[in-house]
């Protein structure tokens, strides 16, 4: 750390996020820059399994090398800078700069997140399938990194496997842009078009660079995005909070395996849903008489990316063993 | 007597050296400069041509 100019920023107000682009939904985010700016690398990202599946001491002292060897190759003038991105600050979000903002108070990162849905729905311009799909995670493409290792290939399946990268296989660029961490790789795989239908590895193999192209389903952007703020903030309202059964649990209840099935916790406030005699400890099994989704298992996940403000639904609910139905009419925010 | 003055002494020198270390164990932490502000740091790494590590927290 000695090497490095340390600086720890802990308000974001004058940090020009278009530049400095970042998942904001993350424990730890640094970057490696110089002294113009020029970014050398990303360190952080996560999975749905946890925050710190890639944050570990070893990864971050390679990363930490690999920033000192991109700061000598600029010190002796070869490595281009590229292109700045337009410059962004969280002031230039309205709901940012009318919250917070105006009222002093810190601007915490995954606000940035509200901030992106809220003016994209105060605009009418919030597409959900493309919009609320973001930062998806490498193991849906079938590639299992050694965390410790960076960007080198622990374990292979699916898509990746079929395409032809292997075990030991070190990822060095993405569709052609260099990446030299794991920030790095899903900072640029976020930036790969919803409807792409293939994306392309650069790897080193046995001191060799090979090229491997992965072909993309349709569901390759799907991860758990219902802890997100970008989410969160997307309205309708589904009018019920609840925990996911196990897979142990949705057995005993005689529900399907891959179908929704949210056991009501608790209403934080009087919901449309509870009025229509939603109660805790029901378990909420189909939504509009879809039971279950390719893309998710929760249905208030379901409800939030497939209805609207206004839209009055009927959810199937089981209650003692007995299935019953129950209708009521989305609100765009709980309070 | 002499014994028991000698252990003593010891004991109490091993003691004045233990507070002594203290606070520079505890200063260990802050070994590292930070600043606060990216453009303090950018004027550092001007100064000191070395690269900028930048945490958000």
């Amino acid at each position: 750390m000695s090497k490095y100019v340390l600086v720890r920023q802990t308000r974001i107000e004058d940090i020009d996020i278009g530049h400095y682009e970042f998942d904001p939904q993350v424990t730890v985010y640094f970057f490696v820059i110089n002294a113009d700016e020029q970014i050398y690398l990303r360190y952080g990202g996560r999975d749905d399994e946890s925050a710190e599946s890639y944050l570990n001491l070893k990864s971050m002292e390679v990363a930490l090398d690999r920033g000192l060897e991109q700061h000598k190759l600029w010190q002796e003038g070869k490595l281009e800078a590229p292109k700045r991105a337009a410059a962004r600050f969280v002031k230039d979000y309205e709901e940012i700069r009318d919250g917070p903002l105006k009222r002093n108070n810190c601007v915490h990162c995954h606000m940035i997140g509200q901030g992106q849905t809220g003016d994209l729905m105060r605009a009418g311009k919030l597409d959900k399938q493309r919009d609320l799909w973001v930062y998806p995670d490498v193991k849906r493409l079938g590639i299992v990194l050694e965390a410790e290792k960076g960007l080198v290939v622990k374990d292979v399946k699916d898509a990746a496997k079929k395409a032809g990268l292997a075990k030991k296989d070190e990822i060095t660029h993405l569709n052609g842009q260099s990446v030299l961490t794991f920030g790095d790789l899903q900072h640029l795989l976020n930036k790969v078009p919803r409807d792409a239908t293939e994306l392309e590895l650069t790897v080193k193999r046995k001191d060799a660079s090979e090229k491997v192209t992965i072909a993309l389903d349709k569901l390759w952007r799907v991860t758990n995005i219902e802890r997100r703020a970008t989410t969160q903030r997307a309205e309708p309202f589904p009018e019920f909070w609840g925990k996911a059964l196990t897979d142990d649990e949705k057995r005993a209840a005689g529900l399907k395996p891959k179908g929704f099935a949210l056991k009501v916790t608790k209403f934080w406030v009087k919901t449309n849903a509870q009025a229509a005699g939603l109660k805790v400890d029901d378990i909420v099994y189909a939504v509009d008489g879809v039971e279950e989704d390719e893309t998710t298992q929760s249905a208030t996940l379901y409800i939030k990316l497939t209805k609207n403000a206004g839209d009055t639904i009927k959810v199937g609910v089981l209650r003692g063993g007995k299935k019953q139905e129950l209708s009521f009419k989305l609100k765009a925010r709980p309070w | 007597m002499k014994r028991t003055l000698a252990i003593s002494f010891a004991v109490l020198s091993l003691a004045l050296a233990a507070l002594a270390l203290a606070p520079s164990r505890a200063g260990a932490a802050d070994e590292f400069r930070w600043f606060d502000k990216l453009d303090d740091g950018i004027a550092e790494a001007k100064k000191t041509g070395k690269p900028i590590f930048l945490c958000f927290r």
